[in-house]
Formats: C-alpha cells, structure tokens, sequence
C-alpha cells in the first residue's frame, strides 16, 4: 500500500498534528499487524500498538520516505517482539494454537473473516515448517520489504548470513509447498 | 500414490541471488520446479497484510489525538487550528472518551437503546479510524483506510503543516452536544475534564454532584442555579462572587445576601 502525499503526512506527524499519526497509522497497522502474527505474536493487536507508540515517540528524527518508513516500523516490530519474547519466555504461537484466535481477526463481515483468518492459517501452516529465523528474515523482506542490509541490520546478522537464512527459507518453502500439492 | 520427495529431484535445489530477489519481489522467473508455487505463497503472504486496520490501544489513541509540544521535535511551525478543526478535535475527544469508558463496547453489543447505540456508533466511527465491530445490527461500511484511503492531504503549503480543508477524517453525522445529552449521568461523570468543559450547560447540569466540583470556574458560570445550589458546601463558599449571589441554597450566600447565615461557615 502506498500513502498519497507521504512527505506532508510524515511532516504532519513529525509536528505532533492528530490527522499525521492517523493516517500513517491507518496506512502502516495492517502490515505490522500481519508481521506479528505470522510470527505468532500472542497478543498482536496490542503489540501494534506498542509498536507505534514507540515510533511516534521517535518520529521527530526519522528521515526518509515511505519505504524507509516501512523498513522502520517493522525492524521496530521485530525489536518489540524480540523484547517481548524474552521478557515474558514465551515462545511463538503455533499455527494449532492461532486455530483457536481466528474469530479474533475482524473486520465486520463474518464470512469475510472467516475466509481472511483461514487464509492466514494456511499461511502460517506453511511457515511454521521454517526455522524461526528463516520465518523472521523473510517476513521482514517480503512484508516490510527491507532490503539485505537493512534486513541484516534489524536482526543483528551479517548480510551474508541473511542471505542464506532467506536463500534456505525458499528452499524449505517450496519443499513444503510440493508436500501439500502431493498430500493425499 | 506420489511422495513429497518424489518431485526433488525435478527441481533445481538451489535459488540463485537473482532468483530469489525475483521471487520475493513476487516474480516468478521460471514455471517449473515449484518456483510459481513459492510465488503464489509470497503473494498470499502479502494479501494477508491487506487485513482492516487493528484498533488501537487506549495509550495509542490519547497519543494520536493529543497534539505534542511541537519543542520535542525538530518540525516545522504548526499554525493555529481553524474554527473547524477546533470543533473536530472536540468532538475527537469525546469520540475517544466515549470509547476509553466502554460505551462504545455497550454500543457494538447493542446494549444501548438503539437511537443511542447508533449515536455513539456514528460519532465514533465517524470521528476516528476505529470501526465497532458489530456487523449484524447496520448495514456494512466500507473499512476505513483499508482497500479505498480516503483522499490524502491536498499538498499543504510547505511551511505549514495545517490540515487540508478535505482531511482524511469526516466530521460525525452526530454532534456532541445531541449524543452527550443522551448519556446517562454516570457516563457523563466519567469523561475527563476537557471533554467536560466542551459540552453544554444543559448537559452539564446532569452531572452527579460529586462530579460538579470537578468543573474549573469559567464552566461553573454556565450552570443553573439550581445546579450550583447542589455544589458541596466547601466548594460553594469558595465560589467568586458573581456566583456567590447566584446562589439560594442555605450554608453560603455572600455576606450582603444572607449576613446571619454566614458566621456557621466562615468560622
């Protein structure tokens, strides 16, 4: 998704001005949302939350357009999960357990989310066949769309090991995908 | 009967640098070897990001409605809010409070008489990015800010941050004052001072009493005699004096109103 007027959004927000917060986080939530919970985040709405609160407290010294911005918010969602994970030694939610939360991905038509949340359980069947840092490196390439480097930056590995943890990530993705073509 | 590894060998077991930037980039170079599968998984992976907008937390909403201190950051000059963003954040506060005090929640469940569910509905829906979620009582509305954004900011000039006459936030169909008048006394005594101060006397003279001493001077002059009367006593006699005369109730009229009465209290 693209924000119109990026540049004047980002300077509304960086001015502390209501409309700016807003439509950055109307245009940015989904994406961090789908981050965590793909990463199985136990609690990914509130999470979210944590996430742009933390940015929009630093949004006066961000520079940068719209896909640095994106590359921002999800190197910080990681770094929230991160935190997360280690302060409460929880673990990520498997895609079973992510069964039980479907109705919780809401949207105001049941038929709609019904379909929405078995689609990201289908995704997250899949994924769970990666390691966790395989499942994290390419998440943040395909959604956050970071490029290596700033990839690398975020989860605190060098290029090269980035590089390979997204290069056997596909790997293992397409075997398991050939896997769920041939089950019976 | 086919295995999972019965195709390995048809593919290529390994990607090359360009073959996996295409397919994360959701290109997919070659039909064969299970590439346009992965492609396709990709494509899903993105299509869930396409999810409504998560409502947000408590925390998040005051931060988001609460202009900061333009000090804290190196921006630009904000200039004066116009009449109307005046009237919006107004009715953004209450929109807000509304919903930090679980009316909202009461509306979506349809615990509310319907004309007030779907007053507090209006209002909060139309004042922020937040959707009730309750699809079976009205009709399906569009997600904001989901597949369709409302029209960006219309370049603001750059050395002003303003708002753009068409911003991305509609007005509520509903004003404050109409939907405030509907709540009960004890809703109304929960919402914090600034919403208060913005609603009208009317409404304000249904605040329980204990809630009325919370009320700054200027608000107190909007209010009946009667309401003043109800004040507590230690708050009535510490009123100025313009309203001191207002007042009928026995325990503190100013000296020149009711001299006898006054020596029980000032001592």
């Amino acid at each position: 998704m693209t924000v119109e007027g990026f540049e004047a959004v980002l300077a509304a927000a960086q001015s502390g001005v209501p409309w700016g917060f807003e439509r950055l986080y109307r245009s940015f939530a989904p994406t961090v949302l789908t981050y965590l919970r793909l990463q199985g985040a136990h609690d990914p709405e509130d999470l979210t939350s944590e996430v742009f609160l933390g940015a929009f407290t630093g949004i006066g010294s961000f520079e940068g357009g719209e896909i640095q911005f994106r590359a921002w918010l999800l190197t910080i969602a990681h770094r929230r999960l991160v935190d997360y994970w280690r302060r409460a030694a929880v673990r990520p939610r498997t895609a079973s357990a992510e069964t039980a939360r479907l109705e919780q991905v809401h949207g105001g038509d049941a038929e709609e989310d019904a379909l929405r949340g078995l689609e990201l359980e289908d995704v997250r069947q899949v994924l769970d066949g990666l390691t966790e840092d395989q499942r994290q490196v390419l998440l943040l390439r395909i959604l956050g769309e970071l490029t290596v480097d700033q990839v690398a930056q975020a989860v605190g590995k060098p290029a090269t090991a980035v590089k390979a943890l997204q290069r056997r990530g596909l790997q293992a993705l397409r075997r398991q995908l050939a896997t769920e073509v041939v089950s019976p | 009967m086919s295995y999972p590894h019965d195709y390995t060998d048809e593919m290529s077991d390994d990607f090359s640098e360009d073959d996996v930037e295409a397919l994360l980039a959701g290109r997919a170079t070659s039909v064969v070897g299970g590439q346009t599968d992965v492609t396709s998984f990709i494509g899903k992976i993105r299509a869930a990001s396409l999810c409504p907008v998560p409502a947000p937390s408590l925390s998040l909403r005051t931060m988001m409605l609460e202009a900061r201190p333009s000090s804290e950051l190196s921006a630009p000059a904000v200039v004066a809010p116009s009449p109307f963003m005046s009237r919006l954040s107004a009715r953004l506060a209450i929109a807000t409070a509304i919903a930090s005090i679980g009316l909202t929640g009461a509306a979506a469940a349809d615990l509310l008489p319907g004309p007030v569910g779907r007053a507090v509905v209006t209002v909060v829906e139309g004042a922020t990015p937040f959707q009730l979620p309750d699809a079976s009582t009205r009709p399906q509305r569009e997600m904001v800010g989901e597949q369709t954004p409302p029209p960006a900011p219309a370049d603001p000039p750059p050395s002003t941050v303003g708002p753009p006459e068409r911003g991305p936030i509609t007005p509520p169909a509903v004003n404050s004052a109409e939907m405030s008048s509907r709540m009960p006394a004890a809703e109304l005594a929960k919402l914090p001072i600034e919403v208060l101060r913005t609603l009208p006397p009317g409404t304000l003279d249904r605040l329980p009493t204990e809630s009325l001493g919370r009320l700054p001077t200027e608000t107190l002059r909007s209010l009946s005699t009667e309401t003043l009367n109800r004040l507590p006593a230690e708050i009535r006699c510490a009123l100025p004096t313009d309203l001191l005369s207002r007042l009928t109730a026995e325990g503190c009229r100013p000296p020149t109103q009711a001299p006898g009465l006054l020596p029980t209290i000032v001592r």
